[in-house]
């Protein structure tokens, strides 16, 4: 071979066969490497409290004042137990509307119940005030279902809060239930 | 030395390298992250966030509302003013109206407002809950029991430690507006730090405080005079049809309009 073939073999082949090894290597490590995709998550089952604080907020006109449901329940205590059960029918008709307008299928999409907790008592014990109100009986809520928000609700009376939980079942999920 | 011509393949062979090497690097970098991330997850955490948001400001709503029923009772055992000697009559505590320091009637009510909702404030606890799904769906993307520990620490200690709002009269209204409040949220997966910030204001009717001035300035005028008794008892019923009880070198005076109050004015 003559010289200007063995420096033509030194500055083509040479390199060519270096280009050839790192374009190996690299696929290779694209080929051997386990990418991950992102995990895909069921995105409806996150459930935030919105429906809840509208529900708190909504208005409702009680001996002729007008307030909203959540000063309803932080005057709680200044009423007879009789007092409030009796106007917590007022929450029953005021929530329906609430509900209807999230779930405009009508009623009989879903059943719910609202639960009131003394922040007094440890709150691992069995709510000690519970109220419920079952809007259509075709599931029965127990408090292990997911959908479950909770707002906190001063009180008027004392320098205290209460826990408002609202427990909504679907009626897809009757077998659950 | 290489000539211009044969330089060329050397140098595409170093570029080439450091092409390849960096596009590897960025590849497993972003295959690190992609390992802890799940789709929705920072969009969930916000809205979790922004739900806790909310959350404390109806409860500061609230917490506003009565806390200026609970300055007008305050107020009201003490005459509208700041503070009073309370003297027992029978089984009764009575406000001495001599004893009594602070007629500013509205700097009195902003001092107590501001006693009476930092004693709701320091109370607030959130209730930030992790989602559970009974199929456990959820149960890798929305943290562990810690975090639901810190956060729910975090926005009770923001809320805890709220400043003083600084109060407005505006048209009758008593504006009642709280400072930046920053709440963290959750965001373990992508290592960055983004909070949620908001600033509640609320509208309040400014209650009319009017009648404690004149007490005031009712009770001014008459304890300058040598006969306090005579003159006050005579001020007190023409100007508020009080009902007036002599009792041992003290008057007990009683008034229904406009508010309920009883105070004693020592002879």
């Amino acid at each position: 071979m003559s010289k200007k073939g063995v420096f033509g073999l030194a500055i083509y082949v040479i390199p060519s066969i270096i280009l050839l090894a790192l374009a190996l290597i690299f696929f290779s490590f694209i080929f051997f490497t386990d990418f991950t995709q992102p995990k895909n998550i069921v995105v409806e089952s996150f459930k935030d409290d919105t429906l809840l604080l509208n529900l708190l907020r909504t208005p409702i006109e009680v001996n002729g004042e007008k307030i909203n449901i959540a000063d309803f329940i932080a005057r709680k205590e200044l009423r007879s137990e009789d007092e409030f059960k009796q106007d917590w029918n007022l929450i029953k008709q005021k929530a329906d509307l609430v509900f209807e307008h999230c779930y405009p299928s009508g009623g009989g999409t879903i059943a719910w119940k609202l639960l009131i907790y003394n922040m007094d008592e440890d709150i691992n014990l069995p709510a000690l005030e519970e109220y419920k109100y079952y809007h259509v009986l075709n599931c029965y809520c127990d408090t292990n279902i997911d959908k479950i928000q909770s707002v906190n609700v001063p009180l008027v009376s004392s320098n205290k809060f209460v826990k408002v939980v609202l427990v909504e079942c679907l009626r897809g999920r009757k077998a659950a239930c | 030395m290489l000539n211009k011509k044969a330089i060329f393949i050397p140098t595409l062979v170093v570029l080439t390298l450091v092409v390849l090497t960096s596009l590897a690097i960025t590849m497993l970098n972003t295959n690190k992250s992609r390992n802890d991330a799940v789709i929705g997850q920072s969009s969930i955490e916000m809205l979790k966030c922004y739900g806790e948001a909310e959350k404390a400001m109806l409860y500061l709503e609230m917490a506003s509302k009565y806390a200026k029923n609970n300055t007008l009772k305050a107020l009201n055992n003490n005459i509208g003013y700041s503070s009073c000697k309370i003297d027992l009559l029978g089984d009764k505590g009575y406000a001495i109206i001599n004893s009594c320091t602070g007629t500013d009637i509205n700097k009195n009510f902003e001092e107590q407002f501001k006693k009476e909702l930092k004693e709701y404030t320091s109370l607030y606890e959130s209730s930030y809950s992790i989602s559970k799904n009974q199929q456990g769906i959820l149960e890798y993307f929305v943290g562990s029991e810690e975090t639901e520990a810190n956060y729910k620490d975090y926005y009770s200690t923001i809320i805890n430690n709220l400043k003083d709002p600084s109060l407005n009269t505006e048209n009758n209204n008593l504006k009642v507006e709280f400072g930046e409040i920053k709440f963290p949220v959750e965001g373990n997966q992508l290592k960055r730090s983004i909070y949620y910030s908001f600033k509640p204001v609320f509208s309040l009717d400014y209650p009319d405080l009017s009648a404690y001035k004149d007490i005031f300035s009712t009770y001014t005028s008459c304890s300058n005079n040598e006969n306090i008794k005579e003159e006050c008892s005579k001020r007190f019923k023409d100007n508020f049809n009080a009902d007036i009880t002599e009792n041992n070198k003290q008057l007990l005076v009683k008034i229904s309009e406009p508010y309920e109050l009883e105070f004693v004015i020592s002879i």
